[in-house]
């Protein structure tokens, strides 16, 4: 009796993290690990990643999927992509079941600046589901908490590709996670640098580098 | 409806020269035409350099300038409409003469009438002093005549207009009372009474024609009345008869209506010549404020917009914006230019904003869902104008992917994303059938069950001299297609794996035999 009483008298910090809401990643793995069971939506979410290739965005496909399917009860939203450094392949996407209508390219001027005046727009218009946006290693603090503060205004899935040379700098980023590439062929090596209202942790997320079917099914559950 | 008296026929009947008037063919339905007229417009449209002294503005009649309006100081020095200038100027020797300016009388009439489309659709400009309202289609909308005449008197108050007008069953009964400042007529009975005491000059006959009935001993529009109609007819002129017979309603009277010009401008003086943003912003609210007060008011948008920089000695700077989608939000507008604004810098200092909208078009209303609220995006939109407005419009595209082996040619730009997203709105607001089967809009695909990576480079890069460093994992997927428009392929595509784990997607070029990577597995 008494041992129950001290134990329920005793605050524990993951309580504390108030989670908004989650989007499933479609990977069982990464959804574990994650507070709220998939990707924070209305917060920054950072990939760290260097080069690209190693399933970087396989990783988001089934998220991706999700986000874009058609669902007449809700208003259309666009999911923005910002200064990509290659063509997203339409035939691609289709493939693990994005629907390339919903995708909006947005190619800034050159310079970070520009492109995080982008980034704030399409966030803040509150027409934008998700916003992906490839951005350099220093990004102002103050741009970056305002994104932030935007991004939780509007419930927006932000995702933010940076250069690991970033991981040293402070970010008010909900999720920040680190790809590299894993041992085996056909996996990602997850290292999740901070995660608000989780911990930090290391996987290897598999299925979806160099075929893309077990991604499509996954985007299906 | 008085009949008329045809009690002495002086003159034989010649029916050919007056036209028949059938009393039957009365106008049932009463109008209410409202005739304001601006006895000082000649004078008020020109703006006098002095206020205290007195001023008149002349026009030049049979080679003799003669005075066509005068300001109150002016008229206490005895000048009157009609003085001529040398008699003028003996009356008041400080007279400052200004010269009359049809074309500024005819803007300020217009602009009135403008306006006046917000009390009725049937505004006409009778030149060159009135405007003529009908009001009757209106009495149900503003509640009465009187508040209608109240919001007239308040906007001729505002506009410094002296004023005076007057309500009649028609156009031209209500013209020639509202010349005699008389009372609103609002009955048929009343109004051939009140017409017949009118004194023939309210007609703006010609002189001689005026001179003529006065020597026939005529003095009112009820003694032309009385008259035989045929012999009113040869003797003083079928037109005038005319003329008569609308303004007592006997035959149907007509009136050219007014159309308000499809545009506008206006220009804001800055007062001095100045580079700072936060003036020029100043000036475009208060701009945008009147445009869009206007668009309001004509129910209407526009697609484009010009904003011009005058400075001194140098052409003006003119900024221009395309809008993707027509609009009358005045934040939104505000928002493009201040994004403009703070990029540009001008110069050379301004000393004038001039603002010019496109062509007025008819402003699109969607109706609004009662089970599912799917407005038209107009967040979306804005977006997407602000982007292409700092950006191009190249810059922001859609994505769509085309039916084509050629892996550079399976996808495409759709520039048109928005034209795109509205056709789909415009399909879901059709009518379905609940349990009909919705129809597949998607775009024909060719069925592939061959990876393809998700970035793609824009131009294949040759890879030549690093190819040892690659270990194909997979292929190889020969892709040989366009032997029809000449940029034909023959390729053997390969999944590889590079030294630092990065996953290509290489071809080998049939042709030259060479290594090209085309895509990254991302």
């Amino acid at each position: 009796m008494e041992s129950n009483d001290w134990q329920a008298r005793i605050w524990r910090g993951n309580a504390a993290a108030v989670v908004r809401a989650a989007l499933p990643t479609g990977f069982r793995e990464l959804d574990r690990a994650l507070p709220g069971g998939g990707w924070p939506l209305g917060a920054i979410t950072e990939v760290l990643v260097d080069g690209y290739g190693i399933g970087e965005l396989g990783l988001l496909m089934p998220a991706l999927a999700a986000l874009t399917k058609d669902d007449p009860a809700k208003r259309k939203k666009w999911v923005a992509w910002i200064a990509p450094p290659f063509v997203p392949y339409a035939p691609a996407l289709q493939q693990h079941g994005v629907n390339v209508d919903r995708l909006l390219m947005i190619h800034p001027t050159a310079g970070n600046k520009s492109r995080l005046w982008a980034i704030e727009q399409a966030v803040r218009s509150g027409s934008s589901v998700g916003v992906l946006a490839w951005v350099a290693s220093v990004v102002d603090d103050v741009v970056l908490r305002r994104l932030q503060l935007a991004a939780e205004d509007q419930g927006c899935w932000v995702l933010l590709f940076r250069p690991v040379s970033a991981r040293l700098q402070r970010s008010p980023a909900a999720l920040r996670i680190h790809l590299s590439q894993a041992e085996s062929q056909a996996a990602t090596r997850v290292e999740i640098v901070k995660c608000r209202g989780g911990r930090p942790g290391i996987l290897e997320v598999a299925g979806f580098a160099l075929d893309p079917a077990p991604t499509s099914q996954a985007s299906r559950q | 409806m008085p009949r008329l008296l045809h009690s002495l026929d002086l003159f034989a009947p010649t029916p050919s020269e007056a036209p028949r008037v059938d009393e039957q063919a009365a106008p049932r339905k009463l109008q209410l035409w409202i005739a304001v007229c601006l006895p000082s417009l000649a004078f008020e449209c020109l703006a006098a350099a002095d206020a205290a002294l007195p001023a008149v503005v002349v026009e030049a009649e049979r080679g003799q300038l003669h005075v066509v309006a005068a300001s109150s100081a002016a008229a206490e020095a005895g000048i009157a409409s009609g003085t001529k200038l040398g008699t003028a100027l003996a009356l008041a020797a400080s007279l400052q003469v200004l010269e009359r300016s049809p074309s500024l009388e005819r803007n300020c009439l217009e602009a009135l009438a403008a306006w006046a489309e917000t009390l009725t659709s049937m505004v006409s400009v009778e030149a060159p002093d009135s405007v003529l309202l009908e009001v009757a289609g209106s009495l149900k909308l503003f509640g009465s005549l009187d508040s209608i005449k109240a919001k007239l008197q308040a906007e001729l108050a505002r506009r410094h207009r002296d004023f005076r007008f007057c309500v009649a069953p028609t156009a031209t009964a209500a013209l020639w009372l509202a010349r005699a400042a008389n009372a609103d007529v609002l009955q048929w009975r009343q109004l051939a009474g009140s017409l017949a005491a009118l004194p023939l000059a309210v007609t703006r006959w010609p002189a001689e024609v005026q001179a003529l009935l006065h020597d026939l001993g005529l003095r009112t529009l009820g003694d032309c009345a009385r008259l035989p109609r045929d012999g009113f007819a040869r003797r003083v002129g079928r037109s005038y008869l005319l003329e008569l017979d609308r303004a007592f309603g006997r035959c149907v009277d007509l009136r050219a209506g007014f159309k308000a010009p499809q545009a506008w401008s206006s220009v804001v003086d800055l007062g001095e010549e100045s580079v700072d943003s936060e003036i020029f912003i100043e000036a475009v609210e208060q701009l945008l404020d009147e445009l869009c007060a206007e668009l309001g008011r004509r129910q209407a948008e526009i697609a484009s917009l010009d904003l011009t920089f005058e400075h001194l000695h140098r052409p003006p700077t003119v900024e221009r914006f395309d809008l993707r989608e027509p609009t009358h939000d005045r934040d939104r507008l505000l928002h493009l230019i201040e994004d403009r604004l703070e990029r540009s810098a001008l110069p050379v200092p301004a000393i004038a904003l001039r603002m010019e909208s496109g062509v007025f078009r008819p402003l699109e209303h969607t109706g609004a869902d009662l089970f599912e609220a799917k407005p038209h995006d107009e967040r979306a939109e804005a977006l997407l104008e602000r982007l292409q407005e700092r950006f191009g419009s190249a810059a922001v595209y859609g994505l769509c992917a085309v039916a084509e082996h050629r892996p550079e040619r399976a996808w495409a730009k759709s520039p048109e994303a928005r034209a795109q997203a509205r056709a789909e709105q415009r399909r879901e607001q059709l009518p379905t059938r609940a349990g009909m089967p919705a129809v597949e809009q998607r775009r024909e695909q060719l069925p592939k069950k061959e990876a393809r990576p998700l970035w793609l480079l824009q131009k294949p890069v040759a890879i030549e001299a690093r190819k040892d460093s690659l270990k194909l994992v997979s292929g190889p997927e020969r892709i040989e297609s366009g032997w029809w428009d000449e940029q034909d392929v023959a390729r053997d595509y390969y999944m590889a794996k590079n030294g630092q784990g990065q996953r290509l997607w290489v071809f080998l070029d049939h042709r030259t035999r060479s290594w090209f990577l085309h895509g990254l597995f991302g």
